[in-house]
């Protein structure tokens, strides 16, 4: 973990809500596990922002960013050459289990199990939507053993409906599974994993100050009590969340 | 360097640079950044008597020129402070100050009571928070109050003892009387303002305390004048804090009284700030030929 800064390599948009950064940072991008983040200056704005790293190779990482409020859609405007401060890598990323894993990444959530695929070599990768529009896992380049596949809510791609009802068809004993989503495809999946006692482990996300541990801004309820999605996160065992 | 050294009175340290409590922790996580001796002090997270799991999320949301915080005094309490905390900390080689918060007088007295006999810099005494619902914030509003809660730690406690203030309150040379007479040896302005912030989307508050305490450089004008206002009514000193980012802050706020500084919520757009902050403030009183002791209330006459 360190304090650096990185250039902006490039900046493209992917769907209509979702750009890419690609940043150089060689010190970051030798260490990062699939399911860190790291803590980015946004020029102008008190706090930093924290993005889990999409992609790394031995250079660079990509981050998979949706445009949600002032700081995001002020990073959008960077140019390539700007310069960011950065912390990172942050967090304790995914772990895999033996046997087939089954990822599953609702909408931006997705962002935080590419690099985990990469690194996997093997392994089935959901990406679930509402439309088809909003999709954009295609356009990131993995490795062949990495299986894609879709879930969209209206059925204009893939699976035809959401990403629980996409588990319960396919889970099969023997699997396990990291997902990141919104808050109800957690909450359905963590009922279904526990039902058909199937390991997995979920990445949260939570607004953060320091992302290092110290302002305890971040704490979210495991089955231990306080945990802090910054440090002890972002991925926690499945059955661990508390869901309130 | 000698040009830095800040006086407390009761104590001098190398330079007038400290984090704010609750923005640092116990300084763990800073020190994997840089080596905490480079600073004047650590303030730490607030203890109170037993642990305390703090307020429901969100916790933190970002403001124009700030943020806003509920934590809500999250803490081991007083047994993994001495257990866990405070032990690593006293390795670092850097002055403590602990930070004491609690719901009743009892629960001042019993911290302080317990804390005795470490080696500290002293303690700061937490009248000040906003995000608890008793305690914190309903001691320090009221000077009598303030008088008789000091004088009862300062009864059990040797160590020196810094009040932290609030600044929800019409005049603050009242309980920053109120302190000095209980026999504080300093006092620490300001703790954070009270504010919100409202999801348009959502149509509810954003934090899930509702309302929080606000911080950053948008509350650097406010501080600057209660330390003015409180230099000019306590002979004691002053630890100035609120919205420090740059070494021209921690400039204005010695000249309008402050023997020393905190620096909060900057620490978390810029990791390195506070180190960087005591190089920059070293070269800035070569470049002017002064000292932190000469600038301290110099913008009063």
């Amino acid at each position: 973990m360190m304090e650096t800064r990185a250039v902006l390599l490039a900046n493209e948009a992917m769907t209509k809500d979702i750009y890419k950064l690609k940043l150089h940072v060689p010190e970051i991008a030798a260490g990062v596990q699939g399911g860190q983040f790291v803590h980015l200056q946004v020029p102008g704005f008190s706090l930093r922002r924290p993005f889990t790293v999409a992609d790394a190779d031995e250079e660079t990482i990509t981050l998979i960013i949706r445009r949600q409020g002032k700081g995001t859609s002020a990073l959008e405007q960077l140019n390539p050459g700007s310069e960011l401060a950065l912390l990172g890598p942050l967090g304790n990323g995914f772990t895999p289990f033996p046997g087939p894993g089954l990822l599953l990444g609702g909408g931006i959530g997705t962002a935080a199990l590419t690099l985990f695929a990469r690194r996997l070599g093997e392994c089935t990768l959901v990406m679930g939507g509402k439309q088809a529009a909003d999709l954009w896992l295609n356009q990131l380049p993995l490795p062949i053993g990495v299986a894609l596949e879709f879930a969209t809510e209206d059925g204009s791609k893939g699976f035809a409906g959401n990403l629980v009802q996409y588990a319960k068809k396919s889970l099969k004993p023997g699997m396990w599974v990291a997902a990141c989503g919104p808050m109800p495809m957690l909450t359905g999946l963590q009922d279904l994993l526990l039902q058909r006692k199937i390991p997995g482990q979920f990445a949260l996300e939570e607004r953060m100050a320091c992302g290092l541990g110290a302002c305890r801004g971040c704490t979210c309820t495991t089955t231990k009590g306080n945990a802090l999605v910054c440090k002890d996160g972002p991925v926690f065992a499945a059955e661990e969340v508390v869901f309130s | 360097m000698s040009r830095t050294i800040a006086d407390l009175g009761f104590a001098r340290l190398k330079n007038p640079l400290m984090p704010a409590s609750g923005c640092f922790g116990w300084g763990r996580e800073y020190s994997q950044l840089y080596d905490l001796k480079v600073l004047g002090a650590v303030v730490t997270k607030a203890v109170t008597p037993e642990p305390r799991s703090g307020n429901p999320g969100p916790r933190v949301v970002e403001t124009p020129g700030g943020m806003l915080n509920a934590i809500g005094l999250e803490n081991s309490g007083l047994q993994g402070a001495l257990a866990e905390e405070l032990p690593w900390l006293q390795e670092q080689g850097v002055p403590i100050l602990v930070n004491v918060a609690g719901r009743k007088v009892g629960d001042y007295v019993q911290v302080a009571e317990a804390l005795g006999d470490q080696d500290l810099l002293g303690l700061e005494l937490n009248l000040s928070c906003p995000n608890v619902r008793e305690g914190g914030i309903s001691f320090g509003t009221d000077a009598n109050t303030v008088y008789k809660l000091v004088s009862q730690v300062r009864r059990v406690s040797p160590l020196p003892l810094v009040v932290k203030l609030t600044p929800n309150i019409t005049d603050i040379t009242e309980p920053a009387r109120g302190a000095e007479a209980g026999g504080a040896d300093a006092l620490t302005l300001i703790n954070t303002l009270r504010g919100m912030a409202i999801d348009v989307r959502t149509r509810r508050p954003i934090l899930g305390n509702v309302s929080g305490g606000l911080s950053g450089s948008a509350i650097k004008p406010v501080a600057l004048s209660l330390v003015w206002q409180a230099a000019k009514a306590v002979s004691i000193p002053i630890i100035g804090c609120g919205g420090i980012a740059q070494v021209g802050d921690v400039v204005e706020f010695l000249l309008a009284g402050a023997a020393a500084v905190q620096v909060g919520s900057a620490t978390f757009a810029d990791p390195l700030l506070l180190p960087r902050l005591v190089k920059d403030l070293e070269a800035w009183v070569e470049q002017e030929d002064c000292s932190v002791k000469e600038l301290v209330g110099a913008a009063h006459c």
